[in-house]
């Protein structure tokens, strides 16, 4: 095979022992990289019901197909999966920057960690050299300061680290892995997965070429997808950015805001996108072998927050601002560089310190339980001070660490109505009471309340279909979106060009061109289909049902109070509606679960024991 | 009825606002347009590529100068409107006329 090694690498943390395998052409070609790649490892990997920390709960990084090649905007991108201590289901998660091309010129496509070291460790993968080494003066550091700590003590600043902070050591349910500053594998609680193992970080260095099949053919395409790259389709990542979004969701009603209390923000010009670039935004910096540049670096000059910098985007912008009624970007960015300095997402815990907020609005909790801090909407240094103490787990940072939906189960009093979760995972920054096929692309997430397995909102947001409409049609739009989303993630395509692609010719194409293995337009729709059908074999077998298919309460409820989408709400009629389009269009029982039929057709025949009798 | 709720005789104005790098081009938020000479909002569109010029042009058209760009949302009045529909829709005194790039959401 061209482009990859072939490699797994298997690390036993508690024994202290590792060993390779290979992997087939067979294999490469059903499940392509990334995401293929990871579901399929962690269903074979893993016994059905574990707990999440239990040491055998595998932690799998893998890269995509395209890694360390040519072909722009795939090159740096891996994924990191393991059963999430959010929603004990599917973990999954993707960074960037230089981690996953790093790992593939090491020689290995996907690592295989279990077991827990019997003390604090991290592993050394260096080429052929693969190192146990002890962490126990990481222990605590910042993620960047880990990073730094770690090329130091191994002499090579080349080296690329992707780690965990303090959240991950405390296994905080938010928790995230770091690598390069700024890019997180940042949701479903991988962090404390590996913090639950003793792992710090697994640091990587590199030195072997890649091989492409056909390197004159690849490269006059690549040329052609640089051009388009850095052409008009990708121009708004490189101006504005995503921050861009904030001002047009909260014109369209869409952005949600004070814990979706409501869906557009009083202060959203001093937070948005364009405050941001002409105040705050110092450099913007892309990742390995991209030529769209998207990286906005932002740092406060001035105030409480001078010297804060973070990479900002739309969603931990949503999070810590109108989510929790901040206008204050200082606050904003300060949070954001908490989130990557001590490693949690930025996106949940900027949701769960919303939902405290409003607990705390509803004298719920009180200032005692907060450590003396005033947690209004509105108040951008006691959201500042919480994003610590949910990583230190102090005070009720401690049980709010345990993630939104355990949080309202512990405090009770009707805070379940507004803990805005999806199967445990917190939401985004998009109100689906106005956006009918985001809420079912959200319902269907298979790792919980998500935009990025479908994009869905896309069709509500360009008007191509009516957004305050429940139709079972839109079951079909979401499939294709999520199965197409399956390839670019198992590639690894950054989405922020995924329009640069004509789907699927040019992906299997460039598939064909870098690999050697051939593979028709068709036969890579239908890796997604069984990429999709793999991921809900595994969420089934762990006890995942038709009503874990579901919205957030308020969303059934509470209709949006003003602007333009005024009085919309998704009620669970609206979403049965959906689902059962959903489930039809993927040729699932009305249950949600794939038949005999459709595991036959996908070569997923091995797994008719999850299904059962239909 | 126009949306600022004016009498359709007398006022011959629309609004325009603009979003994202649409903004970025115009330098304005949102504009007063004369529509007296231009009926639907497709012709709106070009009359503004010719004032804001070809990176106006390239941020709402696809090459060809005819058709929309995928990424680029129209709503009227609050309603988003169906690119094909563009064409033909006509736009009446006192009319909100919305230009949204669409994004892969950041996260």
């Amino acid at each position: 095979m061209y482009a990859y090694t072939g490699k797994i690498l298997y690390v036993d943390l508690t024994t202290g022992r590792y060993k390779t395998d290979t992997f087939t052409e067979e294999f490469a070609r059903a499940y392509i990289g990334g995401t293929g790649f990871g579901i399929k490892t962690l269903i074979d990997n893993i016994e059905p019901g574990l707990d999440p920390f239990d040491p055998q709960n595998p932690l799998i990084f893998a890269v995509g197909a395209t890694s360390a090649t040519m072909v722009p905007c795939t090159a740096s991108k891996f994924g990191i999966f393991a059963k999430s201590p959010a929603t004990n289901l599917l973990g999954e998660a993707y960074s960037t920057g230089q981690w996953g091309a790093e790992l593939r010129m090491a020689g290995y496509d996907i690592v295989v960690i279990k077991g827990r070291a019997p003390k604090p460790s991290y592993l050394w993968i260096d080429d052929e050299s693969v190192q146990i080494r002890n962490a126990s003066q990481l222990w605590g550091k910042t993620t960047w300061d880990t990073e730094q700590l770690i090329r130091d003590e191994l002499g090579d600043q080349n080296i690329r680290v992707s780690a965990i902070g303090p959240a991950g050591e405390n296994l905080v349910r938010l928790a995230c892995l770091i690598n390069d500053h700024f890019r997180a594998a940042g949701r479903t609680g991988l962090g404390a997965v590996a913090g639950s193992k003793n792992l710090k970080a697994v640091a990587v260095r590199g030195t072997h070429d890649v091989y492409v099949a056909e390197p004159e053919g690849l490269k006059e395409f690549c040329k052609d997808l640089y051009e388009r790259a850095k052409g008009p389709a990708t121009a708004k990542y490189r101006t504005l950015g995503t921050p861009a979004n904030i001002l047009i969701m909260n014109a369209q009603a869409a952005m949600p805001t004070r814990n979706y209390q409501s869906a557009s923000f009083e202060g959203a010009e001093k937070v948005s996108g364009e405050n941001l670039n002409e105040h705050y935004v110092t450099k913007i910096q892309g990742c390995s072998a991209c030529p769209c540049r998207c990286e906005h670096i932002a740092e406060v000059k001035e105030g409480p927050f001078k010297n804060s910098i973070a990479r900002m985007e739309y969603e931990p912008m949503m999070a810590f601002g109108p989510y929790c009624g901040v206008d204050d970007m200082g606050a904003v960015i300060k949070a954001k560089q908490y989130c990557d300095l001590y490693g949690v997402d930025a996106i949940g815990t900027g949701i769960v310190i919303g939902f405290a907020m409003e607990c705390y609005e509803k004298k719920l909790i009180s200032k005692e339980d907060t450590g003396g801090l005033e947690l209004e909407f509105g108040n951008g240094a006691a959201m500042v001070d919480m994003v610590r103490k949910i990583a230190l787990r102090e005070d009720i940072g401690n049980l709010l660490a345990e993630g939104v939906k355990r949080a309202s189960q512990k405090i009770g009093q009707g805070s379940e109505h507004f803990a805005m979760h999806i199967k445990g995972l917190e939401m985004t920054g998009y109100d689906i009471r106005g956006l009918k096929t985001a809420a079912l692309g959200y319902a269907v997430s298979r790792r919980g309340a998500d935009h990025q397995r479908s994009g869905s909102y896309s069709w509500d947001l360009s008007g191509k279909v009516d957004r305050f409409k429940a139709e079972p049609g839109r079951g079909k739009l979401v499939m294709g979106d999520e199965d197409l989303y399956c390839v670019i993630d198992s590639m690894i395509i950054c989405k922020f060009t995924r329009t640069i692609w004509k789907v699927y010719d040019d992906i299997a194409k460039v598939y064909s061109l870098v690999t050697g293995i051939p593979m028709t337009p068709a036969d890579m729709e239908k890796a997604g289909e069984r990429i999709s059908n793999l991921a809900r074999l595994f969420n089934i077998r762990e006890g995942m049902t038709r009503e874990d298919d579901s919205i957030p309460e308020r969303i059934k409820t509470d209709p949006i109070p003003s602007g333009i989408a005024k009085g919309s709400v998704t009620t669970q009629q609206d979403l049965d509606i959906m689902l059962d389009g959903y489930y039809e269009a993927r040729g699932w029982t009305k249950a949600g679960v794939p038949t005999k039929a459709k595991l036959d057709e996908l070569g997923l025949e091995a797994y008719a024991d999850i299904i059962g009798k239909e | 009825m126009g949306a600022f709720g004016t009498d359709k005789e007398s006022s011959i104005n629309a609004m325009v606002q603009y979003f994202g790098s649409v903004r970025a081009l115009t330098h304005l938020s949102e504009e007063e347009v004369n529509i007296i000479s231009i009926h639907s909002v497709y012709e709106l569109l070009h009359r503004l590529s010719d004032k804001y010029g070809e990176a106006f042009k390239n941020e709402v058209f696809q090459k060809d100068g005819k058709n929309l760009r995928d990424d680029i949302t129209i709503a009227i009045n609050g309603i988003f409107t169906e690119q094909t529909n563009i064409m033909k829709t006509m736009m009446e005194s006192g009319d909100i006329i919305t230009l949204f790039p669409v994004f892969p959401g950041g996260g």
